[in-house]
């Protein structure tokens, strides 16, 4: 993350602005990154980044790694100058999303959604959610609970209710 | 199991944190057999699939999914890569000679299936196409004449319930008229999977409603539409009991020739 906050300033094209994260982390990050986020593009148009952007419910931790993707995704929304790093080729950036990804695990995982989601940045969004339906294909609903650590909170009866309900077509 | 304490140490029930809008979000993503599975996970799953708004987002999504096979008359065709057609029936259900597919409602199908020890007598078979299971029903009483027969299914009122409307006719061959399948209803046979019986119930429309096989209909809230050759979507209820008709713009052209019949489907606010 340092490195990728490093080269972000070398930028000779945007306006640089800092997200703080809950725990008080700081990233410097080009406007241009940054507005990859709806919530913090209507912030920039309606200046209100001057001081930073605290983003009281995203993590240090899970901040870097939206911080990283932003700066990944950011190659058209990258000021004209900028040829060097927008040039991420769509090879790559495929690559990247498979990889970043295919290593999220819970709990990571539902908190970079819940990130994407008050960030807004839809395609992070759109990402992180089909990781996790593709988590759950195939699955049992008890392998389902165990791998997403959900506790079962029906009852004996209700559950025997629930088999029965779909008992006919829909049950596995 | 290092990592089974450890995750054990990290998560407070993580999934729960997901809002419903959230979980809407993941579920609209997984294939239809998951979400069915989905719901016996946990309540708020049950209770956010259940939920009759987010039912209305759920399907949306898999529109995208739903494009793996079509339909035709008789058989199903699996759509898998570019132009590729495969498997000309219903791969999961046992060989069983003549099967001809007579409705498609909200993902179930009927099925007329000539019995192979009596090719003259049928079943009817309700088959879940992405589950790849099916049911035979038991006799109607008409196992012997190709009536006309509808599926009502509508997972958002139950989606462990159906119901197969079976229309008795009369014939108008005595009249001069051709046709298997064309004529007065008489009567109308309904199965309940719920009960797993068929009622039977004389035509409450109090008119004359003439239908043909080949016309489409629409469940819808519980109730069958029907498009008749008498100016008028005929309507009724799963149990038999409420009637109705709705009138329709009068055909100037007899639609019994096949021009101009009209047709009925769920616009769901879009055509």
């Amino acid at each position: 993350m340092a490195a990728a906050a490093a080269e972000a300033t070398t930028d000779g094209g945007g306006k640089m602005i800092i997200l703080i994260s809950a725990d008080g982390k700081r990233f410097e990050v080009t406007e241009a990154v940054a507005s990859q986020s709806q919530l913090i593009s209507n912030m920039i148009e309606d200046d209100c980044t001057e001081n930073g952007v605290r983003l009281p419910n995203v993590d240090g931790d899970i901040l870097t790694m939206v911080v990283d993707y932003c700066n990944m995704h950011a190659g058209d929304a990258a000021a004209a100058g900028d040829t060097m790093k927008a040039s991420s080729t769509e090879e790559e950036l495929k690559k990247f999303d498979a990889e970043l990804v295919q290593a999220l695990e819970n709990p990571v995982l539902f908190k970079l959604i819940l990130a994407a989601n008050f960030l807004n940045i839809k395609s992070l969004l759109d990402m992180t959610c089909q990781r996790v339906a593709d988590m759950m294909s195939g699955k049992t609903p008890e392998q389902m609970r165990e791998t997403f650590s959900i506790e079962n909170d029906f009852t004996p009866e209700e559950e025997a209710a629930i088999r029965q309900e779909n008992a006919w077509a829909f049950d596995d | 199991m290092a990592e089974e304490e450890d995750s054990r140490v990290w998560i407070p029930p993580a999934a729960e944190k997901l809002t419903d809008d959230l979980l809407v979000e993941v579920l609209s993503r997984v294939p239809y057999k998951s979400l069915c599975r989905s719901k016996r996970v946990c309540r708020q799953w049950r209770r956010v699939i259940s939920d009759p708004d987010h039912r209305r987002l759920l399907p949306r999504y898999h529109l995208h999914d739903a494009v793996v096979g079509f339909f035709d008359h008789r058989s199903f065709i699996s759509f898998l890569g570019r132009g590729r057609f495969v498997g000309p029936s219903l791969p999961f259900l046992p060989d069983c000679g003549d099967l001809r597919l007579l409705d498609i409602c909200n993902g179930l199908l009927l099925c007329r299936r000539r019995r192979l020890s009596d090719p003259r007598r049928f079943d009817y078979l309700v088959a879940n196409p992405a589950t790849e299971q099916w049911i035979v029903l038991p006799e109607s009483g008409w196992t012997h004449k190709e009536q006309i027969a509808r599926l009502g299914f509508d997972p958002a009122v139950s989606s462990s319930h159906f119901h197969v409307f079976e229309f008795e006719l009369v014939e108008h061959s005595a009249m001069g008229m051709s046709g298997d399948h064309d004529g007065n209803v008489v009567a109308v046979e309904i199965y309940s999977s719920e009960t797993g019986v068929w009622i039977h119930r004389n035509n409450g429309w109090g008119c004359i409603i003439r239908t043909l096989d080949i016309w489409r209909s629409v469940f819808f809230k519980g109730m069958l539409h029907l498009i008749t050759m008498d100016d008028v979507v005929a309507v009724v209820d799963v149990e038999g009991n409420s009637w109705r008709t709705i009138p329709m713009p009068e055909t100037f052209v007899d639609p019994y020739y096949g021009v101009d019949d009209g047709f009925i489907d769920v616009s769901q606010d879009c055509l």
